[in-house]
C-alpha cells in the first residue's frame, strides 16, 4: 500500500509540472497583461516594471524562472498588490475557503448519511420515498440559484440572516450559515442517494446475515456491522467532492462575497494578476491530487478485502 | 450473407426483432416522471428557439421611461423591466435560448472528442492506451472551471457572438473525458465480441470498425452522459457570465440574469424569474437523464 502510495505521489510531480506550464502559456499567450491599463503609463516606468517581473523575457524563459522559484517554495510577487507576496493572498484567503468547505462535506456527511441509513431501513416506504423524492430534486439545486435566492428570501426579505461579506478572521456563525448550507444542499442528496443504496445491499450480504443470526442486537448490527462496510462508496465518492466543493465554494465565495481564495482568483484573473492566477492553480491542484489520494487510501483501510493485499 | 449469418446466431427468443431502443422507448414512457420532463423539455426548447420571435418586445428595446418597473400588465411587461428599461420575458426568452444553445453545442464538442478518444484507446489498446488514458488521468486532476477562466480573460473579443463561441468551445474542450473513460470501458466489452471480429474478418479496416460497429454501441450510455452533461454546462456557462466573463450584452444567458438580479435585490422579480427558469431547466434535464438511464439500462436500477 505504501508502494501504491509512493507510486501515486510520484505521479502528481509531472502533472503538477503540466498544470504550470499549460496555465502559464496560456496565461502569457495572449496581448496585454497586468500593467496594459487606460492610462499610459511613462515607457520608462513600464519597462522597469516589466523587466522587474521578468515580463520582457521570452515565455520559455518566464516559465523555467517561475519553475525554479516554484521548486523552492517561492510562489513570487502579487503583480497588482505591489507590497504581497502571493502566499501572503492564498494564506489570507485560505482559512475562509477551508472553512466554508470541511463544514458543508461535513454537514452533507452526517446529513446525508444519517438520511441514507434512514431511507435503506425503512426501504420502500413513506420516509424512503420523501428522502428519494429531496434528494433527485437536491441534486438540481446548485449554489449559482440557491445562494442568490436564499440571500433575497431570508436576508433581503425576512431580515434573519446577513447577505453575505465578512471580514477577514472573522468567522462569524450568522454570516457563514447560508454559504454553508447552501454548498452542502447538492452534497446532501448525492449522498443520502449512495448511503441508501449501498446499505441496502450491505443489509443482504452475509456477514450480516451471520451478525444477526450470532443473535446480536440490531442497533449493534446497523452501527458496527453495516454501517462501515456501506460508507465504502461515499468515502470514495467524499475525496473528489471534497476537492470539487473547494471547487463550489468559489462559486459561494462570489456569490456571498467572501474572501476566500476563490474569490481572489476571479479578481486576479480578470486583473492578469499572473502570479496569483498561478498560485490559486496550484493550491487547488494539490487539494485535488491530495485528496483523491486520501479517498483511495482510506478506502483500502475501510475494506477488509483490499487490507490484506 | 452477414444478415444471413446474424439471424442463425440470434437465440430465438430474440427473434421476436425488438431492438434495444424500442425496448428503452417502451420502459421510458412508463416512468411518469421521465415523461413530464419530457415534455418539459420540449416546451422550453420551443420556447428558447421561437419565443424571442414571437414576443412583442425585442431583447434589446430599451424604455426609457420604465425603469425597473415590477411585472405589470400595462404594455405587457409581464416579468417587469430591467434596471435598463429591457423588457425581461424578452430578455429570459433569449437567455434559455443562449443557455440551451451553449448546453447542447459544448456537449456535442465534448461528445465528439471524448467518444473518438476513448472509442480509439479502448478499441487500439495496448501502449497507445496507456498513453491516451493517462493524459485523460492528467487532465482530470487540472481545476477545469480556472482553465475555463483564464481561457476567457486571455481570449477578449469585442464581438458578443464570436465571445459566445468561445464560451461553448472552452467548455466542451475540458468536459470530455468522462466521456472518454465510459466510451473506453465498453469499447474493451464490446471489442472482444463476435459481430466485432466478423467484421474483421470481412476486411474492414480498424477506422471503419470502430465508426460503423463500436460507436453505434455505445450511444447508450453516451447518450445518457449527454444528458446529464446539458445541465452541468448550462451551470458552468452561467457562473463564467455570472462573474462576467460569459456572454456580453446586449445578448443575455440565464447566467448573466442571475448576475443582474443577485446585483438587484430590491427588485426581486429580476432574480426570481432567471432562477425559477433556470431550476426549472435543470430538473426536467436531470430528471430525462435519470429516466433514460434507467430505460436504457434496467440492471442499474
Amino acid at each position: 500500500m505504501l508502494a501504491q502510495a509512493a507510486r501515486r505521489f510520484l505521479l502528481a510531480i509531472p502533472t503538477l509540472l503540466i498544470i504550470v506550464a499549460s496555465v502559464f502559456v496560456l496565461m502569457h499567450a495572449a496581448p496585454g497583461g497586468p500593467f496594459t491599463k487606460e492610462r499610459q503609463m511613462p515607457p520608462e516606468i513600464e519597462r522597469r516594471l516589466l523587466e522587474k517581473y521578468h515580463l520582457d523575457q521570452p515565455v520559455g524563459q518566464q516559465l523555467l524562472t517561475y519553475i525554479g522559484d516554484l521548486v523552492q517554495g517561492d510562489l513570487g510577487p502579487s503583480m497588482t498588490y505591489k507590497d504581497k507576496d502571493v502566499l501572503d493572498i492564498i494564506v489570507e484567503g485560505a482559512p475562509t475557503s477551508a472553512i466554508l468547505g470541511l463544514s458543508a462535506m461535513l454537514l452533507a456527511l452526517f446529513i446525508g448519511g444519517g438520511l441514507g441509513v434512514m431511507a435503506a431501513l425503512r426501504q420502500n416506504r413513506a420516509q424512503d420515498y420523501v428522502v428519494m423524492a429531496l434528494a433527485i430534486v437536491g441534486v438540481c439545486l446548485p449554489p449559482l440559484v440557491v445562494g442568490p435566492l436564499a440571500q433575497l428570501v431570508f436576508g433581503v426579505e425576512l431580515h434573519w440572516l446577513p447577505t453575505g461579506g465578512l471580514r477577514r478572521d472573522e468567522f462569524d456563525a450568522l454570516h457563514l450559515l447560508l454559504p454553508i448550507v447552501t454548498l452542502s444542499l447538492p452534497l446532501i442528496a448525492v449522498i443520502s442517494r449512495l448511503m441508501r443504496a449501498s446499505m441496502i445491499e450491505t443489509l443482504r450480504s452475509n456477514a450480516i446475515r451471520t451478525a444477526r443470526a450470532k443473535g446480536l442486537p440490531e442497533a449493534q448490527v446497523i452501527w458496527r456491522h453495516a454501517l462501515p462496510i456501506a460508507m465504502l462508496p461515499v468515502v470514495s465518492y467524499a475525496g473528489p467532492a471534497l476537492a470539487g466543493v473547494m471547487a463550489g465554494s468559489f462559486v459561494i465565495e462570489t456569490v456571498f462575497q467572501l474572501p476566500g481564495i476563490g474569490k481572489q482568483f476571479v479578481i486576479a484573473a480578470t486583473q492578469r494578476d499572473y502570479t496569483v492566477v498561478m498560485g490559486v492553480v496550484l493550491v487547488y491542484s494539490v487539494l485535488i491530487i491530495f485528496f483523491n489520494l486520501a479517498s483511495d487510501l482510506t478506502y483500502r483501510l475501510l475494506d477488509p478485502r483490499t487490507r490484506a493485499a | 450473407m452477414s444478415d444471413l449469418l446474424m439471424e442463425e446466431a440470434l437465440p430465438p427468443a430474440a427473434a421476436r426483432g425488438r431492438s434495444l431502443w424500442e425496448d428503452a422507448w417502451r420502459r421510458l414512457i412508463r416512468n411518469p416522471a421521465a415523461i413530464v420532463s419530457l415534455y418539459a423539455v420540449a416546451i422550453l426548447t420551443l420556447m428558447a428557439a421561437f419565443g424571442p420571435m414571437l414576443w412583442v418586445h425585442p431583447y434589446d428595446a430599451i424604455f426609457r421611461d420604465k425603469v425597473a418597473i415590477a411585472p405589470t400588465l400595462q404594455d405587457l411587461h409581464l416579468l417587469g423591466t430591467d434596471t435598463e428599461g429591457r423588457d425581461l420575458v424578452a430578455r429570459t426568452l433569449l437567455g434559455l435560448r443562449i443557455s440551451l444553445l451553449v448546453g447542447i453545442a459544448a456537449t456535442a464538442v465534448a461528445l465528439t472528442i471524448g467518444v473518438l478518444w476513448g472509442a480509439v484507446a479502448g478499441f487500439i489498446g495496448g501502449w497507445v492506451d496507456d498513453l491516451m488514458m493517462r493524459a485523460v488521468d492528467v487532465l482530470y486532476s487540472i481545476p477545469f472551471i480556472f482553465f475555463v477562466i483564464v481561457l476567457m480573460t486571455v481570449v477578449q473579443t469585442n464581438s458578443p457572438i464570436a465571445n459566445l463561441l468561445l464560451v461553448f468551445m472552452a467548455i466542451g474542450a475540458v468536459e470530455w473525458l468522462t466521456m472518454a473513460r465510459i466510451v473506453r470501458g465498453q469499447t474493451i466489452a464490446l471489442r472482444q465480441k463476435e459481430f466485432v471480429e466478423a467484421a474483421r474478418a470481412a476486411g474492414a479496416s480498424q477506422l471503419q470498425i470502430i465508426l460503423r460497429h463500436i460507436v453505434p454501441n455505445v450511444l447508450g450510455p453516451v447518450v445518457v452522459f449527454a444528458t446529464l452533461n446539458v445541465p452541468v454546462i448550462i451551470l458552468a456557462e452561467s457562473f463564467l457570465s455570472f462573474i462576467g466573463l460569459g456572454v456580453q450584452e446586449p445578448l443575455s444567458s440565464l447566467g448573466s440574469l442571475l448576475a443582474d438580479g443577485t446585483e438587484q435585490m430590491q427588485a426581486p422579480w429580476m432574480l426570481i424569474t432567471p432562477a425559477v427558469m433556470m431550476l426549472i431547466t435543470l430538473l426536467a434535464l436531470n430528471f430525462l437523464g435519470d429516466g433514460l438511464r434507467d430505460a436504457l439500462d434496467p440492471k442499474e436500477r
